[in-house]
């Protein structure tokens, strides 16, 4: 998958800006352009995604511009994928976004009766939380 | 010299500093300065509007003792709440970016900035973030500058955190930012003695000295002067610290309004409680204190500069 079957598989609805790849990163930005010359620079925009050969990863904050094609879960399951442990789901997708109630929580990969979890550690709730 | 008595020695400093410069009201100060600050936090209305926000967060608190009926407008901030306390760190609301935690007076300089959605805009003292992205939900563009590595990664991890699309990181010297961009707001939020955040973090108070509050003053003229160059004709700047000293504070302004003929204090107005500035010349200036609106310390000052 790539940013392009993303926006168009979930429904993406981006705000209009300028999207640049930056080594293995995806960013969006949405500001004005102002002449500052680029290396006074450390970095520009909101990030969307990890990308690598075969490996597409948005973050949860392009998960959350998505539509459509969320998996609903419950509270338990929630706060388990919180705490960035994958979530034991049979499904076939190259992608899922974990949803709960209003909350979109992020995307995962469906492999092997799990959906992998790579929520960032700066965005896990305590582990002493785990169900 | 052991870690008590060097904190006696810091809080000796401040209290001694604090009668002189108080009067009547440092017997308040020593009282509010061991009051635990209230916990407060801000609707990000980048990631969701704040009617969407204020249900979820009904729903996270519930009713009854610590509840929602607890949560109360902050007057001088539309996106701002006081709340009930709670590790607000690790909910949903705030791992997902629909809240900052932020303290209640800090959200003033940005309300008195006047930034309008297709302003440019510098934070020239940006980490951890909290002013930036409250910048970023009402203008166009933000340049945030922070110098120092870990401060930024902090920074970058609130503006990812925020869904922050409009802003670029720089990571200069304030006193060396480059003119390449003339800005039409440049908010000065200056590294400094850190007194207003005593409620939150006692440790301040063992390090406090006159001395480095006259050498954080040297560092805060040079930037406020960078900052108002960085102005465009007609733009406005906006400096703030969250300390109460005449050094840091009335005495940067008033070197910035010797040499710079251009530069116009203006009045803020605010519904935060809060007083003049103390010394002559500078009175035109906010001076917000504990004991006013239930916060911490915090000192603000806007500037025109001429056309």
């Amino acid at each position: 998958m790539d940013l392009e079957g993303f926006i168009e598989g979930f429904g993406v609805k981006m705000p209009k800006g300028r999207i640049y790849q930056q080594g293995k990163r995806l960013f969006l930005f949405t500001g004005r352009e102002v002449p500052l010359r680029d290396r006074y620079k450390d970095g520009e925009g909101l990030r969307l995604a990890s990308v690598a050969e075969n490996d597409f990863r948005p973050t949860i904050e392009l998960c959350q511009m998505a539509t459509k094609g969320f998996l609903d879960v419950d509270e338990k399951e929630a706060v388990t994928w919180m705490c960035g442990m994958d979530l034991k789901k049979e499904i076939e997708a190259d992608y899922v976004i974990i949803k709960y109630k209003e909350y979109i929580l992020g995307a995962g990969k469906p492999r092997g009766g799990r959906i992998i979890n790579s929520t960032p550690k700066n965005r896990r709730l305590p582990l002493k939380w785990l169900p | 010299m052991g870690s008590r008595s060097r904190k006696k020695k810091g809080v000796e400093k401040v209290r001694e500093y604090h009668e002189a410069l108080l009067g009547d009201e440092f017997e308040l100060f020593e009282s509010w300065l061991t009051k635990p600050l209230r916990k407060s936090l801000r609707l990000n209305t980048i990631k969701a509007d704040k009617g969407w926000i204020l249900k979820r967060l009904k729903e996270e608190l519930g009713t009854g003792p610590g509840g929602f009926e607890e949560v109360e407008a902050i007057p001088w901030c539309d996106e701002g709440f006081w709340v009930p306390d709670r590790p607000w760190g690790a909910t949903l609301l705030h791992q997902l970016g629909f809240i900052y935690i932020q303290e209640a007076a800090s959200m003033l300089p940005v309300e008195l900035l006047d930034v309008g959605e297709n302003d440019v805009v510098l934070d020239l003292a940006a980490a951890p973030g909290s002013k930036t992205t409250q910048l970023a939900a009402r203008c166009g563009t933000v340049v945030a500058n922070e110098p120092a590595d870990q401060r930024r990664k902090v920074l970058f991890s609130n503006l990812y955190r925020c869904g922050v699309s409009n802003c670029i990181v720089t990571a200069k010297n304030g006193q060396d930012f480059p003119d390449d961009v003339g800005f039409d707001k440049v908010l000065l939020d200056a590294p400094c003695s850190d007194i207003g955040v005593a409620r939150k973090n006692s440790k301040v108070l063992r390090t406090w000295s006159k001395n480095r509050a006259r050498s954080l003053a040297g560092l805060q003229k040079k930037l406020i002067a960078r900052a108002f160059e960085l102005l465009k004709p007609g733009g406005k700047l906006v400096y703030s610290t969250c300390t109460s000293t005449i050094e840091e504070n009335e005495e940067v302004i008033l070197a910035l309004l010797e040499h710079e003929p251009g530069a116009k204090l203006v009045k803020p107005r605010t519904k935060a409680k809060s007083r003049g500035g103390l010394l002559e010349g500078a009175e035109d200036v906010l001076r917000v204190y504990p004991w006013d609106n239930d916060t911490g310390f915090f000192f603000v000052a806007k500037i025109m500069k001429k056309r």
